[in-house]
């Protein structure tokens, strides 16, 4: 398998007087169409960590590199330049831009890179069909429910086709049946060859990944490689109920 | 009751146990969640009512994970 991503001996403090250590000396690997999930409680460094290695943030020490290249001391413009290349970012809370439709949401990225309008419309309303939203592709994020704009968050997300896709809590702020929905479509897009890194509290989200990484105090706690699904023996035989 | 023998008698450290446990509920329900739903609505109620208890045990586990960090740092 090819390495994309690699984090060595990650270090961020935050603060000059009294110095908060977010981060303290992580290694961690990531190879091409692997699924991994990040867990931990608040204030274990998840969520830096994960800005670190998205190149949405910058080590206080240790290297980042993506796609055989050192990002985390590249100036500004091309760490932001690889970026929209290279990752794609859901949040927790959407971040979509109010002003814009669903569908200018997901062809903004694509302008970024340079991509001619006409184009970019049509590959947005096909990202945004093949995610269920054939419908809704003028609509504005405040006319959607909070599974739908997660699913144009999806979109604009894969919008540049991202050698890696990372999340933050991706389902953390929806119900039960829309984080089910949105599990599925990322479930979906791994199993398509999407590298995905998540992190995420939703037991369900983990489980679906092929390995899971806890981290305690800023460092790793646990790892593990989660094996394919074994059967299930049920009780009956489930077939004389129905 | 692994825990609170294993841990009174200084057999593991408590949070790796927990860790352990955590990871083997997550595999545990990888398996749930793949389980055929063609099986029946008494099955699929079955298998509804199994990831609920694992997602309660999952829960469990980052509350113990929470009190002995409370209780560590009261010494």
């Amino acid at each position: 398998m090819t390495v994309l991503l690699e984090g060595k001996g990650l270090v961020k403090t935050y603060g000059d007087g009294t110095k908060v250590e977010a981060v303290r000396g992580v290694d961690l690997t990531l190879e091409c169409g692997e699924f991994v999930a990040l867990m931990g409680p608040s204030g274990s460094g998840k969520s830096t960590l994960l800005n670190l290695l998205a190149g949405l943030d910058r080590p206080t020490a240790g290297e980042v590199w993506l796609d055989g290249q050192r990002i985390d001391r590249m100036s500004e413009a091309a760490l932001a330049k690889i970026r929209r290349r290279k990752v794609g970012v859901v949040f927790q809370f959407f971040n979509l831009l109010p002003t814009l439709s669903a569908a200018e949401n997901v062809v903004l990225p694509m302008l970024l890179v340079g991509r001619g309008r006409g184009d970019a419309r049509r590959a947005a309303a096909a990202l945004l069909d093949g995610l269920g939203l054939a419908g809704k592709q003028d609509a504005a994020p405040k006319h959607l429910s909070g599974g739908q704009q997660q699913r144009v968050a999806l979109a604009r997300a894969l919008a540049n086709s991202p050698d890696l896709l990372v999340g933050d809590e991706p389902t953390g702020n929806l119900d039960s049946v829309a984080a089910k929905e949105v599990l599925g479509l990322l479930r979906e897009t791994h199993q398509g060859g999407q590298t995905l890194l998540l992190v995420t509290h939703d037991a369900r989200v983990a489980a679906a990944a092929d390995r899971v990484i806890t981290l305690r105090d800023g460092r790793v706690s646990g790892e593990k490689v989660l094996q394919r699904a074994r059967p299930v023996d049920f009780p009956f035989d489930g077939d004389r109920w129905s | 009751m692994k825990f609170a023998v294993a841990t009174s008698v200084g057999l593991a450290d408590p949070m790796t146990l927990i860790e352990r446990q955590r990871l083997e509920y997550l595999q545990s329900l990888r398996d749930l969640d793949a389980a055929p739903i063609g099986k029946g609505p008494a099955a699929q109620l079955l298998v509804d009512g199994a990831i609920l208890h694992l997602k309660a045990d999952l829960e469990w586990l980052d509350l113990i994970e929470s009190r002995l960090t409370q209780w560590e740092k009261v010494g």
